[in-house]
Order: structure tokens, then C-alpha cells, then sequence
């Protein structure tokens, strides 16, 4: 999965036979939201890296705006948007269901996966400009889910194993601690305020499912630094290793 | 359903028995698609309408953000987001199932979704006057409905009868003449461009 990020004039690997096709980018959190649930459901599957700056042609084949993430099926159909390819991937294969059971469950769990964009939005203002005033307005958004996971009572929100709404908030929360490498001690959310989060961020870091695309604050930190310097290092990883 | 729209200062009525309660306002698109899912799928339900400009208190404890459509059960959860309910009332009640019965299939009519949801955006701008002129955006973006209609041969999106994704895009085809009569210099739809979907509409 940290493979080489193919540009224009690159060719598309063919299809691997019995296997799901993912169009990915390495860094991209969006992207990972259905590596994880890929993980989760051990579904087989092989990944094509895409550079979004300069993307393969054939890429709008797939997607017509040439996003990722993008999964392409052996019949050669193709779906786009990180919720969507979520769904399907949960309705078409039963094995560990992500969602849960009850009809309003699973709706209040996808208001709340609604209600997470806010927290998104002033993660992206913050990385741009990492003043308090984003920061402020980050833990703010984020004030909703400590609540609920306290009400909760269980390790995760989906209960004893990570559900679809763990995974899907998952990316952003993962990259939570490279505030403070960006931006100093200031920039690390109190713990007395987000207590059962963080506890429920070390549960989902010792996950197999989670492991599997997990990467370091420093990694996170590194890329996105490039990306605000205005050349995104895609194939950073290729590097260190 | 056409009953006085409730503001600040009003009381909610009590729910009634072996009903749901839907939180609308009789001219909001997005609180029609609730309606049409209840509807179709014959859901006993019953109505308040929410004066949007002038919103009573106690709406806020049904949905924190304000906005309509909201479903209130008689156990008194509620649910918002036309989309969410939408989805939930699919699952919750079997009869006249409203999603295609193919995940694959499902994922790609919530695609369309996704691509039409540029559409009210658009047409808003259009009523209300913009610096950009968005007919040639919603042209284009209808140009996809036609093809996709075309594709599938069928009287509805969702075959012999409307589906999910009929009544989800429905509501701003329904105002489409209503802006033909308020504003009929900026709003002309080539008939010719748009066979399939006229066809539907009828």
C-alpha cells in the first residue's frame, strides 16, 4: 500500500483476479476511511497509489473528477466517495458488519459521522493557519463526541470492536497528535477534556484493522508540510524505508 | 399537511398514537423528499410545520440544528437530514422497498444523488440572482439525468414505478415551472435536450 504514487503517463496495473481494486493516496484521510473498513472485513484487495497533483488519465475512467478514494470491481464498475464506497462495502459483505443492527442506531451513527465534518473543516483551517482560534474551535466540535462516548459506555463507539463510526472519524483522530509537532505544546488537546477519547485512541491504535494503514504523528507531520510548501511528497515513505 | 406553520412562542401538539411526527414547512424541498418516502411507502404519519423564520424553542430539542425535515418517534428520538431519514425509513419499514435491492446499484444511484445535489445550489442562485449565471452549470449537470434515464429505458429511475432517486431529485423538478412563472426570461429549459425527463415529469 506504500507503493509508488502513478502520474500522468503512467499505465494502470491490470486487475487482480479475486480481488477488489483500490485507487488511493497514502496521506489522504478520506482514503483511508475504506482501507479501514477493507481491514476490518478482510476483504481482499490490492491498491494503486494515484499523485493527485499530476493524475493518470486513465484515472478519469474511474471517476470522472479523478478522486480518491475509488474502488473498481473485477466487472469493472467503478463507485467514488469515501461514505458510499463504505456502504456498499458493508451491504455487500456480511462478514463483521460495521453498521449497527438497528435501524435508528445506524441513523444516529451516520448524524454524528455528519456532525464530525464540522470537526474536519476546522482541522483544515487549523492546518493552515494554526492559530488558538481554530483550535478552539476544533475541540469545540469535538466537545459532541466525548460526550457520546462517555454515554456509551463501552470501549468504541460501535461497542466492544471498532464500528463504522470509529472508523470513519478514525483518520482525522489519527492525525490529532501532529498538531503539537506543527505547532507546539499549545497545539495538544487538554486530556481532563477529552479523557474517555483519548483512552478510546490508544483502543483504536492497538487494532489489527487500524494497524494495518496506521502512520506516525512525525510521518503525518512531514507530509502535510510538503503539502503546504507546495510540492506534496506522496512517495515520502519510499524514502525512509 | 397544509396546516399553519408554528413559531416562537407556540406549543408543540402532543404526538399521536401509532404515528410518526414529521417536522416540515409545506414549500421546503428538502422536507418534501420525507413526505414522498412516507408516502410511497404508506407510513402512518403525522405533520407540524415550522415557521423557519421564526422558530419555536422546543424545535430546537428535536433537531439542535433547527432545520426541517426532522422525524420524531414516539419514543421520542429523533432523527434530521433529509438523506438520513430517508434511509432510515427504507430500513425500518420493508414495505415498497425504495433503494434497488443491489448494493451496486444502490452505490451508484447515491452517486447520482452526490452529482444532483449541485443542482438546488444552482437554482437557488438562479431565483435569487447571482454574478455568475448558473443555467450552463445546470444544464450540464441535468445533462447527466437525461443520459442515465436514456440508459436505463425505463419510465422511472428506479424502473416501472419512481424509486430512492426519483423522489430524492423530484422536489426541484416539481418547482421547475413555478420558476418558469417567476422568472421566465432567465429560466429556459430546451425541451428537446430533455425528452426523457419531460417524459418522467408527465
Amino acid at each position: 500500500m506504500s507503493d509508488k504514487h502513478l502520474g500522468k503517463g503512467s499505465k494502470n496495473p491490470p486487475l487482480s483476479k479475486g480481488k477488489l481494486r483500490l485507487y488511493s493516496m497514502r496521506f489522504d484521510p478520506y482514503s483511508q476511511r475504506v482501507h479501514l473498513v477493507l481491514d476490518a472485513k478482510k476483504i481482499p484487495y490490492d491498491v494503486v497509489n494515484v499523485n493527485l497533483t499530476e493524475k493518470p488519465e486513465w484515472l478519469y475512467e474511474k471517476s470522472p473528477l479523478g478522486k480518491v478514494p475509488t474502488l473498481e470491481l473485477e466487472s469493472g464498475d467503478c463507485i467514488y466517495e469515501s461514505m458510499i464506497i463504505a456502504d456498499y462495502l458493508d451491504e455487500k459483505y456480511p462478514q463483521r458488519q460495521l453498521y449497527p443492527k438497528d435501524p435508528l442506531k445506524k441513523a444516529k451513527d451516520k448524524l454524528l459521522i455528519d456532525q464530525f465534518n464540522k470537526v474536519i473543516s476546522n482541522l483544515y483551517r487549523l492546518y493552515q493557519n494554526m492559530d488558538r482560534e481554530f483550535l478552539d474551535a476544533v475541540m469545540k466540535a469535538l466537545d459532541v463526541f466525548e460526550r457520546e462516548i462517555v454515554s456509551r459506555s463501552k470501549p468504541f463507539f460501535g461497542g466492544d470492536k471498532p464500528g463504522m463510526l470509529d472508523y470513519m472519524i478514525w483518520p482525522w483522530c489519527e492525525r490529532s497528535e501532529m498538531l503539537k509537532i506543527m505547532g507546539g505544546d499549545q497545539f495538544v488537546l487538554p486530556r481532563e477534556r477529552f479523557l474517555r477519547l483519548m483512552e478510546w485512541r490508544n483502543a483504536m491504535k492497538e487494532e489489527e484493522s487500524v494497524k494495518v494503514s496506521y502512520l506516525e504523528p512525525e510521518i503525518h507531520a512531514k507530509y502535510i508540510n510538503s503539502h503546504r510548501a507546495g510540492y506534496a511528497d506522496y512517495d515520502l515513505l519510499l524514502k525512509i524505508n | 399537511m397544509n396546516e399553519k406553520h408554528l413559531g416562537k412562542g407556540s406549543t408543540n401538539p402532543p404526538l399521536s398514537k401509532g404515528k410518526l411526527r414529521l417536522y416540515s414547512m409545506r414549500f421546503c424541498p428538502y422536507a418534501q423528499r420525507a413526505h414522498l418516502v412516507l408516502d410511497a411507502k404508506k407510513i402512518p404519519h403525522d405533520v407540524v410545520n415550522i415557521k423557519l423564520s421564526d422558530k419555536p424553542d422546543w424545535y430546537f430539542e428535536r433537531n439542535p440544528l433547527g432545520k426541517v425535515p426532522a422525524i420524531e418517534m414516539e419514543s421520542g428520538d429523533c432523527i434530521y437530514e433529509s438523506l438520513i431519514i430517508a434511509d432510515y425509513l427504507d430500513e425500518k419499514y420493508p414495505q415498497r422497498l425504495l433503494h434497488p435491492k443491489d448494493p451496486i446499484q444502490k452505490a451508484k444511484d447515491r452517486i447520482l444523488v452526490e452529482h444532483f445535489s449541485k443542482i438546488p445550489t444552482n437554482v437557488y442562485k438562479l431565483f435569487h440572482g447571482s454574478d455568475i449565471d448558473p443555467l450552463d452549470d445546470i444544464l450540464t449537470d441535468l445533462d447527466l439525468f437525461e443520459k442515465e434515464l436514456t440508459l436505463r429505458a425505463t419510465r422511472f429511475f428506479g424502473g416501472d414505478v419512481p424509486g430512492m432517486l426519483d423522489y430524492v431529485i423530484w422536489p426541484w423538478f416539481e418547482r421547475i415551472d413555478a420558476f418558469k412563472i417567476v422568472a421566465p426570461e432567465k429560466f429556459v429549459i430546451p425541451s428537446e435536450r430533455y425528452k426523457k425527463l419531460n417524459g418522467k415529469k408527465q
